[in-house]
């Protein structure tokens, strides 16, 4: 069973017709990337999937349930995460109860102890506010939270948009580790060496539909790359 | 003026302070969480007055089981204002949120009005004892009033700091697209919200009612009053509005030593507005 299922998605801003008919099957354990040029829709991708696009039109499942309907907490509370660059930390709240406000949601949240020893580079900041650590670190941050609520597909929107090459590693490893665990990730990122260093498969898309789709080494050796993004040089 | 009347004014602020804090405490927590400045929330807290007046002197209940039930029956009357206003104005435009608790208010006190007519409502203190102290004697309900107002305060405090609701409470302003995207359910938060902001109004309205009496615009002295600690305590900032109530309270007992107490109450007000002057985000205000 697909951890998530997309059939023929639509979502409008307005009159504008942004996604048009996208489907999509995301299995446990694997790292689909998602690229595109500025403006394709995949930002809007993740957003109608989690739940945050106001008109969304066609069938999305999280294994086999539907998720139409739902609100974006309920959506969460069933196993679905979304991190995104303009919402990483709660500012106010130390590192301890970001995670502990996320924590709160589900029955069985993994213990935050065992979240630090995914990520022990919090352990010094754990009593900080969130708010003043670097942008990197607010992205751990976040990553902690959807540890410890064991979710089940996560969604990652340009995770390492303006952060430091050795967090951008960093994230980069904790992504491959979660879909080791199972984790199914979703994964849209500017970062195209990133995206094809942990992709299992990645999916091209274009004015709201999605044009091209194979492994990381299919859309090298097919051009697709340059045909699409106009980018020349394949990614080491 | 004498010592004894100067403290005797400065204890009466401080009851005053108190007792309007939790009340402000109200307003700011459904400000913070869920944006709507709710004019309806002076009402709250006559209509807590109103409900304990009239069991203590129509239903001949007593005062210290009527706390407790003035103080529910708010919450409960707030519950489900959040349902059928509360929940339609998120997001919109202010001004709906505005006109809407507007429409409230007048409903509430009109209401009050008919049910219960236009005379003020007298309560006994449940408590006759004065304490005599530096040489005045005070009444000592009010000091018990100020202990129960600061009790409130300390247990909301206790309540947002380590419970998950209240964590939730903190959270939700701060980021919320986050906060849905976390799971936090976030229409059960504004509930919550919604009902101790009511719990509290109510409370405060039962706790002033031996004081001041009850009356079906009571709430109208006090809504201005808690707009004016809410700003300069900075919007958004709970317990900036805290401080501001207090320090109120005791401007206002400070001024009531030397002006009656209307130019004392134009007075207090009229300084605490100079602070916007320098400060026009609040003295706590982080925008």
């Amino acid at each position: 069973m697909a951890a998530l299922e997309l059939r023929h998605l639509n979502a409008f801003y307005g009159k504008a017709h942004i996604l048009q008919g996208v489907d999509l099957a995301l299995e446990p354990g694997t790292v689909v990337g998602v690229i595109g040029r500025n403006g394709a829709g995949k930002t809007t991708l993740l957003r109608a999937i989690m739940g945050l696009q106001a008109r969304v039109e066609g069938e999305l499942e999280l294994f086999g349930a539907p998720l139409t309907g739902l609100a974006a907490d309920a959506r969460a509370r069933a196993g679905l995460a979304l991190m995104s660059q303009d919402m990483r930390v709660f500012p106010e709240l130390t590192v301890e109860e970001n995670c502990r406000a996320a924590a709160a949601t589900v029955r069985e949240p993994l213990p935050l102890e065992q979240v630090l020893e995914v990520i022990p580079e919090l352990k010094p900041h754990w009593r900080r506010a969130a708010g003043r650590l670097s942008g990197g670190q607010q992205q751990l941050v976040a990553i902690a939270r959807n540890l410890t609520v064991r979710c089940r597909v996560l969604m990652l929107d340009e995770p390492t948009e303006g952060l430091m090459p050795s967090i951008v590693t960093r994230i980069g490893e904790i992504v491959r580790r979660l879909a080791e665990s199972q984790v199914a990730v979703l994964l849209v990122e500017q970062n195209v060496e990133l995206t094809f260093a942990i992709s299992t498969r990645i999916h091209i898309l274009e004015k709201g539909r999605f044009v091209a789709e194979g492994t990381p080494r299919e859309i090298v050796s097919g051009g697709l790359l340059e045909r699409y993004l106009g980018v020349s040089d394949a990614p080491h | 003026m004498a010592f004894d009347q100067i403290l005797f004014e400065l204890l009466n602020g401080v009851v005053w302070g108190l007792i309007l804090s939790i009340i402000a405490l109200g307003l700011g927590l459904i400000y913070g969480l869920m944006g709507i400045i709710n004019l309806a929330h002076g009402s709250l807290y006559m209509a807590g007055a109103m409900c304990a007046a009239l069991l203590i002197n129509r239903a001949g209940l007593d005062f210290w089981l009527v706390l407790p039930i003035a103080a529910v029956a708010v919450g409960l009357l707030t519950l489900a204002l959040n349902t059928a206003i509360f929940e339609r104005v998120l997001h919109r435009d202010p001004a709906v949120g505005l006109l809407a608790t507007a429409g409230v208010f007048l409903t509430l006190d009109n209401t009050v009005l008919a049910l219960a007519g236009a005379d003020p409502q007298s309560v006994m203190p449940p408590i006759f004892d004065v304490l005599e102290f530096a040489g005045i004697y005070y009444p000592v309900y009010r000091l018990v009033a100020a202990g129960i107002a600061l009790l409130t305060l300390i247990a909301v405090a206790l309540f947002l700091r380590f419970t998950r609701y209240g964590l939730w409470m903190r959270a939700v302003p701060q980021a919320r697209d986050l906060a849905a995207v976390t799971g936090i359910p976030i229409l059960k938060v504004n509930a919550i919200t919604a009902a101790l902001a009511g719990l509290t109004a109510g409370l405060a309205g039962a706790l002033a009612t031996p004081i001041s009496g009850a009356h079906f615009q009571m709430g109208l002295s006090v809504i201005a009053a808690c707009f004016i600690v809410v700003v300069i305590g900075g919007m958004g900032n709970l317990w900036g509005a805290v401080v501001v109530a207090i320090a109120l309270g005791l401007i206002r007992g400070l001024y009531s030593t030397v002006l009656s107490p209307t130019w004392s109450e134009v007075a207090a007000f009229s300084t605490l507005l100079c602070v916007i002057y320098f400060k026009p985000n609040g003295i706590f205000g982080r925008r």
